[in-house]
């Protein structure tokens, strides 16, 4: 029974489907942060802040994610240094497990998928540009591939004060369902 | 998984030789006589002087040949590798269903599908921004049994006296395919966001799929003769066919995929409904093993009067004016992953007609002759309309024509009448299933 519905499903879910044919899946997570939370200061009393808010990051399911070719996860946020000393903002995207209850903790499979870095003098605004090529070899690449996997991203600030807005958060995976079929 | 694909690929067979490449080349449409009693019983004692032609070769068949990647699944015997990056289930589905013809540019699968998920919503392209709408349907999808069976494939017929013929043979074949979104679902892929889907809880958006799938052996008894000339009309021709069927084998199934969403109103997952029924003889329980094991058989009477008149003929057949079948199975039902099985016998109304009616008309010109024709098809059937026209001249005939059948198609022929041999060629048209557009194909037929 369980086969013949597998077969099915399967015949359902091929009925668009062929060789030559590339699942692109994109997920907009920056537009699941509430507005409000995609802007805002970091300073000497809040020096960092996580998106989302909760440690264990969102949830991504990938159905069929063994059949992934590549994919791209990319941040990117518009920084100004409103204070009085040059300031340099970090931003880190992590990633982690399904069952990872804190992406910023280092246990339970999570890691710094990539981070990237801006030095900006008094007065002066920038660009954190990030973005992070999912490839076989790649860590964060194994995590996608398990099916469902966290990621959330981090803004530290080493200075005085700076304002930031969040622009782009998303993560795009091409998959080919057709590597999924064995060989005979 | 064997069993399947060969049920699949001779229910395909059977549907993709329906027509003749004259009445390709003429739109499809279908010319009074013989041909057609299959439609109109009436037809089996009329004159084969309008619908005459050679024997269809199945052309569509070459490219299931490994040479052919994109439509031969064998491709993955020989070659796993090409089968992997060029095999597309659409063009091979597409082909199957139109063996007749040697597809020249087969549906095609986009080369990207693209979903975009989102906190606005949910949307489907094609990857150059083109939403697809996954709606597709062939033939009508029936809510239960019908005695509308099939055409048998490759009937043996006895002749049992003047008018009267007993016709026997397999037959197999779906009923009626059909995937379509909700309108809510549709509102919300062209629009990009899934408001929609939230207005009630089970949401309104889903996608259905459904089909039935019948095989069996059937044996019918048909009677047709000609009436006394009526003055000014022509001669009358009437026929009535009693056809009778075992089941070897039923499956009607639909399946509903809905989104579900949190608290929030952010998509959390997704729930499913399949819904299916089966029925096969007893003696096939211990291969198959799916508890669908009883008994399938059915009834039907057609009916049928046509005239020729010389210049002119046509005629009106209405099949399963009355008519039963039934099937014994199982009903299986799965809901989030809960599944209920219940023995069940499915049973079909006593009368469910389909209509099918067409002509022809001779206009002879200064150089040549004109053939007009057109049919239509219309009740317990998908409704279909065809328009063609052959211009006649000597040994050659030219064709085109149009019709209305699943979408627009258009045919162009040719046909060359030697006396040893005929031979017909036919340009043919549909539209491609899911991702639209025309297909076109090449169809040929020989008689001797």
């Amino acid at each position: 029974m369980k086969r013949f519905l597998m077969l099915t499903t399967l015949l359902l879910a091929l009925a668009a489907c062929s060789g030559h044919t590339v699942h692109r899946i994109e997920v907009d997570f920056l537009s699941f942060v509430p507005e409000a939370n995609r802007s805002g200061t970091l300073d000497l009393t809040t020096a960092e802040v996580q998106v989302p808010d909760d440690p264990a990051g969102q949830l991504v399911p990938v159905p069929g994610a063994e059949a992934l070719l590549e994919g791209t996860v990319r941040v990117k946020a518009e920084v100004a240094n409103t204070g009085t000393l040059p300031a340099q903002v970090d931003l880190e995207v992590r990633m982690g497990p399904e069952g990872d209850t804190n992406l910023y903790d280092g246990v339970d499979g999570d890691l710094e998928a990539k981070r990237v870095s801006l030095t900006l003098d008094p007065g002066t605004t920038g660009t954190l540009d990030l973005s992070l090529d999912l490839a076989p070899g790649n860590p964060a690449f194994d995590l996608v591939k398990a099916g469902s996997f966290r990621i959330g991203a981090r803004l530290n600030l080493s200075g005085e004060k700076v304002d930031y807005t969040l622009t782009q958060g998303e993560v795009v995976l091409r998959l080919k369902l057709f590597n999924l079929i064995p060989n005979p | 998984m064997k069993k399947l694909a060969v049920l699949l690929t001779l229910s395909l067979l059977g549907a993709g030789l329906a027509q003749g490449v004259r009445s390709l080349g003429m739109g499809g449409v279908a010319l009074p006589g013989p041909s057609f009693a299959g439609s109109n019983p009436a037809y089996a004692a009329f004159p084969d002087t309008w619908g005459r032609e050679g024997l269809a070769l199945p052309v569509g068949l070459l490219r299931f040949l490994p040479a052919f990647s994109d439509t031969s699944p064998f491709t993955y015997l020989t070659d796993p590798n090409a089968f992997r990056t060029s095999f597309d289930l659409l063009s091979f589905y597409d082909q199957a269903s139109h063996l007749g013809s040697f597809l020249l540019n087969p549906a095609r699968s986009p080369d990207e599908v693209v979903f975009r998920l989102s906190a606005e919503g949910l949307s489907l392209t094609d990857g150059r921004g083109n939403n697809l709408m996954p709606t597709f349907q062939v033939g009508a999808v029936p809510e239960k049994p019908t005695a509308l069976i099939p055409s048998p494939f490759l009937p043996i017929g006895v002749e049992l006296g003047p008018g009267t013929y007993l016709a026997f043979g397999p037959f197999v074949g779906t009923q009626g395919v059909r995937v379509l979104p909700s309108p809510e679902l549709a509102q919300a892929l062209a629009g990009g966001s899934l408001n929609p889907c939230k207005a009630s809880d089970p949401s309104p958006c889903y996608l259905e799929a459904g089909g039935s799938f019948a095989s069996g052996v059937s044996l019918a008894l048909g009677f047709s003769t000609p009436l006394p000339e009526v003055p000014g009309l022509g001669r009358v021709y009437l026929g009535a066919r009693g056809e009778g069927f075992y089941g070897l084998g039923y499956v009607e199934a639909s399946g509903k995929a809905r989104p579900t969403f949190d608290p929030d109103g952010n998509v959390n997952g997704a729930s499913y409904e399949v819904r299916y029924f089966i029925s096969y003889p007893e003696y096939l329980e211990s291969s198959l093993g799916l508890g669908g094991s009883g008994l399938g058989y059915g009834v039907r009477a057609d009916l049928g009067v046509a005239v020729d008149g010389g210049q002119y003929a046509f005629g009106l057949g209405v099949r399963n004016l009355l008519g039963f079948s039934q099937w014994s199975g199982v009903e299986v039902e799965v809901k989030d992953g809960h599944e209920t099985r219940t023995p069940t016998t499915r049973r079909s109304g006593f009368s469910a007609p389909a209509f099918f009616l067409n002509g022809a008309y001779r206009l002879p010109l200064e150089v040549g002759e004109l053939l007009l024709a057109a049919d239509a098809s219309f009740g317990a059937t998908a409704p279909a309309f065809h328009l063609g026209l052959e211009y006649a001249l000597g040994p050659v005939a030219l064709r085109t024509g149009l019709g209305v059948e699943g979408g627009l198609r258009f045919g162009l022929g040719a046909g060359l009448n030697l006396e040893a041999v005929t031979l017909d060629l036919a340009l043919t048209t549909h539209q491609a299933p899911l991702v639209g557009g025309t297909v076109y194909g090449l169809a040929l037929a020989v008689g001797f």
